[in-house]
């Protein structure tokens, strides 16, 4: 069964198109995986339909990083 | 030859003015687009139409509110641009634009009527080159017309981004290209910029030392408007962040090659405000530190992308500065093409051509 981590990488890197071992829990969305707010935008919307859970807008706009935003679904589980 | 200087620069804005929020909540997206615009660096906008119409104008109508309205807004740029100066003395007007369309006679020719300029005024439309309009050719124009003639001439740059509008229903932005309208409809905004290029002898006009350009033709599609239904429709690739600091380098490059000079050389740095991620780009790609985008990012906070027009904006924030005599500066658009356009600025004594 798949980690937390993985299901929110397997996202990011749909969303992305960078290559699976290029992103880890550091990775930071904007400078290292060249997200703009149109990617941030479609990357929340893709993990809300994963994890089934909504995501607030206050919650989503504290996510620098993957591994930030798998705390934050972890708390949620 | 004497190196024509810039003399002067003025810029208005039209009188409706919204928040961030308020155009997104107008334009009726879904609420989950809204971080596209609270992110874009932008506290407001100015616009030629309240946001309640530009929705609803047809393309008729869009043009005939442009006709109105770039006249009006270039007059106040230019009026506050001569800031005294005699319109006799300027012997040509070089009107940048392409935000709207003015068949001839074009929006110069009753800028000449309206204003007073001399019957014997050179009129020049640069016209639909995109963010590069004003700040590239539209300058380099008018040095190449105070150089060959020793007379001074005045560019203007107008956008009515507003009225550009391509129509989308309630709830249901188009996604082609990204979403590219929704993002354009988050960033670009209207004003109007003017600038004198001629002779004087004070050190605080700078001389227009040399200008370049480069232009990547593999990207051509990726920029500018295309026709659709009748109208113009925005064409904003989500290449162009990554495009922008290639051909602005290239261009830049070039010109401190010629000169001799370093980046490090350049203190002053008037970068089209186009958006957050063009200008972190550049930044990143020139190694600038933060300070050196300062202008650029303030004037995006205050008003937007105003398409050519920005870089007026932004110059004239640079006229309050704290420059000495024999600082560099530089003037960097970018455009459709994609095409990237640099001036090259210096304050004080330099040797003549």
């Amino acid at each position: 069964m798949e980690s937390i981590l993985e299901r929110v990488t397997r996202v990011v890197v749909e969303k992305t198109e960078i290559a699976r071992e290029e992103v880890g829990p550091d990775s930071h969305l904007e400078r290292d995986l060249n997200m703009d707010s149109l990617d941030r935008v479609e990357l929340l919307l893709a993990l809300e339909e994963e994890f089934r859970q909504s995501i607030s807008e206050e919650a989503e706009q504290g996510f620098e990083t993957v591994g930030q935003i798998v705390k934050f679904i972890e708390g949620l589980q | 030859m004497k190196r024509p200087k810039l003399l002067s620069l003025g810029f208005a804005v039209p009188p409706y003015s919204y928040s961030q929020l308020e155009i997104f909540e107008a334009l009726a997206y879904p609420h989950h687009f809204w971080r596209i615009y609270r992110d874009a660096g932008i506290e407001r906008r100015h616009f030629c139409v309240p946001l309640e119409r530009f929705r609803v104008l047809s393309f008729q109508e869009q043009q005939e509110e442009y006709q109105r309205s770039a006249i009006e807004l270039s007059k106040q740029a230019i009026t506050n641009c001569l800031d005294g100066r005699d319109l006799k003395d300027i012997g040509c007007l070089v009107y940048c634009s392409c935000s709207g369309i003015a068949p001839g006679p074009t929006i110069g020719h009753y800028l000449v009527k309206e204003l007073g300029f001399s019957p014997n005024t050179r009129v020049i439309n640069i016209g639909m080159q995109g963010c590069e309009g004003g700040g590239y050719p539209g300058l380099a124009a008018a040095a190449d017309f105070t150089t060959a003639h020793g007379k001074q001439a005045l560019v203007v740059a107008c956008e009515l981004t507003s009225l550009s509008y391509y129509p989308e229903p309630d709830g249901e932005p188009n996604p082609e290209n990204d979403f590219q309208c929704l993002r354009a409809n988050a960033i670009f905004a209207d004003a109007s910029s003017a600038a004198i290029v001629g002779y004087d002898d004070d050190w605080k006009h700078p001389y227009i030392i040399d200008q370049e350009s480069c232009t990547d033709t593999r990207y051509v599609d990726d920029l500018g408007y295309r026709w659709r239904d009748g109208r113009l429709m925005v064409l904003l690739s989500k290449k162009v962040p990554q495009i922008a600091p290639i051909v602005v380098k290239s261009a830049l490059d070039a010109i401190l090659q010629r000169q001799s000079l370093k980046v490090e050389d350049i203190r002053w740095w008037v970068i089209h405000a186009a958006g957050r991620a063009v200008l972190r780009n550049i930044q990143n790609s020139l190694g600038l530190s933060d300070d050196k985008l300062s202008l650029s990012l303030g004037v995006l906070r205050d008003f937007g992308n105003c398409s050519s027009s920005t870089v007026g904006l932004v110059g004239k924030r640079l006229m309050s500065e704290n420059i000495k005599i024999g600082d560099y500066g530089v003037v960097i658009t970018v455009g459709p093409g994609i095409t990237g356009g640099v001036s090259l600025l210096c304050w004080g004594e330099v040797e003549q051509v």
